[in-house]
């Protein structure tokens, strides 16, 4: 486990999808705030997260476009973001909206653990686990 | 011969057998040839011909016989003491032959006169000749002579049988010609007959004959008068034509011809002649409303398909027609043309290439526009159903997940085992959606494949690793293993991989173990997985392949599946440019096979095809729900 407490921010526009997986990372020890809005996103105040968990398909506007507009941000650009989608195209689209990586819904548990602490603690990026 | 033959440049007519015998003479030709009919009838050519060029009438007789095709010379000949000039007519059975004068050029006349005349003469020859060819199309050309003086009228066997008549049963007078002729039309026929003989006017005209069995034919009769230097008619020689076969054809060509204007003006489908080049001869309103310009615009030739055609579907009809080229016609396809106003149409195009060089072309055009409309709507469903069925599941099994960790965190293992199976079965039923959604977009040609290198091995280990953990049968990786690149869709791979290992194991129920093999060669790769199952009888081996098909049979029923997996798999490895097979024996176990190519051979047409079909969906799976 990390040293110290890793804030993790998960947009989607699913409840039923921000429950578990705010379980899963809350037993891992990480401190989970959700949105259910994809404009919030546009707006994030100075004390960034360190990881977002992205879903592709939020109501009204496009993941894509928002993980493309916090890329350009100088101040968000360092934030990592993983982009989760049902969409077999996942990686590729993950890939032109400049992510640091993707999760294919549905997914593992340990994918899901892998990849965020992966990212969290600063280790290089792989490509994708897979 | 006639007194006035140098003067009236007369013709005369004669028939012969394939033997060369003489079957039919005219007075005309006896004169001519200074011997009686019975000594010429039935006699060979060369008696008939005593001083005349035999060989060239030999020569192009034969010719014209075996040819069935119309044949012409010009002899400088004793008998008409001038040129004569000779066409030879193919008959059924032999062959006619119309013999003319042409005058000799004499030298004193003046050269202008010469060619003046013979311009007239070589005017009149080509109108006769026309007449004769026309004449020559239909079968059974009868020839009548009729000696005007003495009433006796002579018919070669043909003209008896454009009346019905047996060989030899015409009477011979104009009064058993009148009997025949029938009775609406004989007043109109006589009229026209004494009119020709009177004006000297060549006879040309059709009616009615009844026939012995009373049926009906018309006949075409064309015929020419001789008279003496005094212009009293001595005799008319002619030819009777059946043409009740030639206007029961003429009639089918017009309900033909009708029926083929009502079906280019129905307008159910467009339709146009063109040729390859752009340019349109014709068109119907369905064509021209379809692409929204008017007729005057078609004529006026400002509407050419090249213009129509958007630049990006140019090289799909040059690939097309160079097709077509080859085979006359080419197969059915779609594309698109821009409407007058700007917007696009989908249309289906299908055409065949006529002319000698194939340049020419019969074009049915439709509308699909609508038709694309529902597709891309019914895309549209499907990734808006593949997401809401996935969000579920993803749910279902992320807490699934949550939930067994945390009984494994506290120790309740049995209640983390429960949990672990329904991760499991979620997982299936994420395959399933998978599947469904799959074979949607394999239907409308839209499966996408993210084509790359990979490697095939660390793919087979891969999914042997996960299939183990779900049964207690040993999965063997053979030895030698072909370590490599291939070039592929890896996840499609290997899905298909799991598909093939999963139904190895579903149907081997009895096994310990199923092996599998990976083996290449310079240009593929082969994945071979063997079971030692039940295999499949051979009479089912057929239907293995198809949609939806499982094994029926009664032992085999309590085995699960939607018998999509097969079909999946074989259609995928397609897509990729490979193949797939098996080999089974009942009660002994299956090997299903595939290869995949080690390069990228033919930059997969699929994935080009399919890019903008599976975009539309995926694109309205990104912005639409929620």
């Amino acid at each position: 486990m990390t040293p110290m407490t890793k804030r993790i921010l998960l947009a989607d526009d699913d409840a039923s999808i921000l429950e578990p997986i705010q379980m899963m990372l809350e037993d891992e020890g990480y401190q989970v705030d959700t949105t259910l809005s994809g404009e919030d996103l546009l707006h994030l105040g100075p004390d960034l997260p360190d990881l977002l968990l992205l879903d592709i398909w939020m109501a009204g506007i496009s993941g894509r476009d928002i993980c493309q507009h916090l890329k350009h941000q100088e101040h968000t650009r360092q934030m990592p973001v993983i982009i989760v989608s049902a969409n077999r195209d996942t990686e590729q689209i993950a890939r032109e909206a400049g992510a640091d990586d993707f999760l294919l819904k549905p997914f593992d548990i340990d994918d899901l653990l892998n990849k965020v602490q992966r990212h969290t603690t600063g280790e290089p990026s792989e490509q994708s686990s897979r | 011969m006639c007194k006035s033959a140098d003067e009236k440049q007369p013709y005369f007519m004669m028939s012969f057998d394939q033997r060369w015998q003489c079957t039919f003479l005219d007075t005309g030709a006896k004169s001519l040839l200074q011997s009686t009919r019975e000594e010429l009838l039935g006699h060979s050519a060369l008696l008939v011909f005593p001083a005349f060029e035999t060989t060239s009438l030999y020569q192009f007789g034969l010719r014209a016989m075996q040819e069935q095709t119309r044949l012409e010379f010009t002899a400088d000949s004793t008998p008409f003491q001038s040129w004569t000039h000779v066409d030879l007519y193919p008959a059924q059975a032999g062959l006619h032959v119309l013999l003319q004068a042409v005058p000799r050029p004499v030298q004193t006349r003046r050269r202008e006169g010469i060619d003046l005349e013979i311009a007239r003469l070589r005017e009149q020859l080509r109108q006769n000749q026309e007449r004769l060819q026309v004449v020559q199309k239909a079968s059974g050309i009868g020839i009548f002579e009729w000696d005007i003086q003495s009433g006796e009228v002579v018919w070669s066997e043909e003209a008896e049988e454009c009346f019905g008549l047996r060989p030899g049963e015409f009477a011979g007078t104009v009064e058993a010609w009148e009997q025949l002729v029938h009775p609406d039309d004989l007043p109109a026929a006589r009229a026209t007959l004494s009119d020709s003989i009177e004006k000297m006017i060549p006879l040309d005209m059709q009616f009615r004959v009844i026939w012995p069995d009373q049926s009906i034919h018309w006949i075409y009769a064309k015929a020419r008068t001789f008279y003496d230097a005094h212009n009293k008619p001595l005799r008319m020689l002619g030819i009777n034509i059946d043409l009740t076969e030639h206007k029961r054809a003429e009639k089918e060509l017009q309900v033909y011809e009708e029926k083929l204007r009502l079906f280019a003006e129905s307008n159910v489908i467009g339709l146009l002649f063109s040729d390859i080049y752009g340019h349109i001869t014709y068109a119907n309103d369905a064509f021209l409303n379809l692409i929204g310009y008017t007729r005057a615009e078609l004529e006026a030739g400002l509407i050419r398909w090249t213009d129509l055609t958007p630049p990006e579907w140019a090289p799909v009809d040059q690939q097309q027609i160079a097709l077509a080229q080859r085979d006359g016609i080419c197969t059915v396809y779609e594309k698109e043309y821009i409407h007058k106003n700007g917007s696009r149409i989908n249309i289906l195009i299908g055409y065949n290439l006529v002319g000698e060089k194939r340049e020419q072309a019969v074009v049915f055009v439709l509308d699909i526009t609508k038709r694309k409309r529902l597709e891309k709507q019914k895309d549209e469903f499907i990734g808006v159903v593949s997401h809401e069925l996935r969000t579920p599941v993803t749910s279902l099994k992320a807490f699934a997940q949550v939930l067994q960790q945390r009984f494994q965190k506290a120790g309740d293992r049995q209640n983390a085992a429960f949990l672990a199976k329904m991760d499991t079965q979620l997982t299936r039923l994420t395959r399933l959606i998978g599947d469904l959604i799959d074979i949607t977009k394999l239907e409308a040609g839209k499966l996408q494949l993210h084509l790359a290198e990979f490697d095939l091995m660390a793919l087979v280990e891969e999914v042997v690793e996960e299939m183990q953990h779900t049964t207690r049968q040993r999965i063997l990786l053979a030895e030698n293993i072909a370590r490599g690149k291939v070039y592929g869709d890896r996840d499609r791979i290997g899905q298909v991989i799991f598909n093939l290992l999963s139904n190895a194991l579903k149907y081997s129920p009895q096994a310990e173990t199923t092996i599998v093999r990976v083996t290449r060669n310079e240009k593929e790769a082969t994945v071979s997985i063997q079971d030692f199952g039940l295999g499949i009888p051979p009479e089912k081996q057929g239907q293995i392949f198809q949609r939806f098909y499982r094994v029926d049979e009664k032992k085999l029923e309590t085995i699960p599946g939607m018998g999509l997996g097969l079909y999946i798999s074989a259609e995928m490895i397609q897509r990729h440019g490979g193949r797939m097979w098996f080999v089974s024996e009942g009660g002994r176990g299956s090997t299903f096979s595939f290869c995949v190519p080690l390069q990228s051979c033919k930059q997969d047409k699929t994935h080009v095809l399919s890019e903008e079909g599976v975009n539309d969906a995926d694109d309205q799976e990104n912005s639409t729900c929620g």
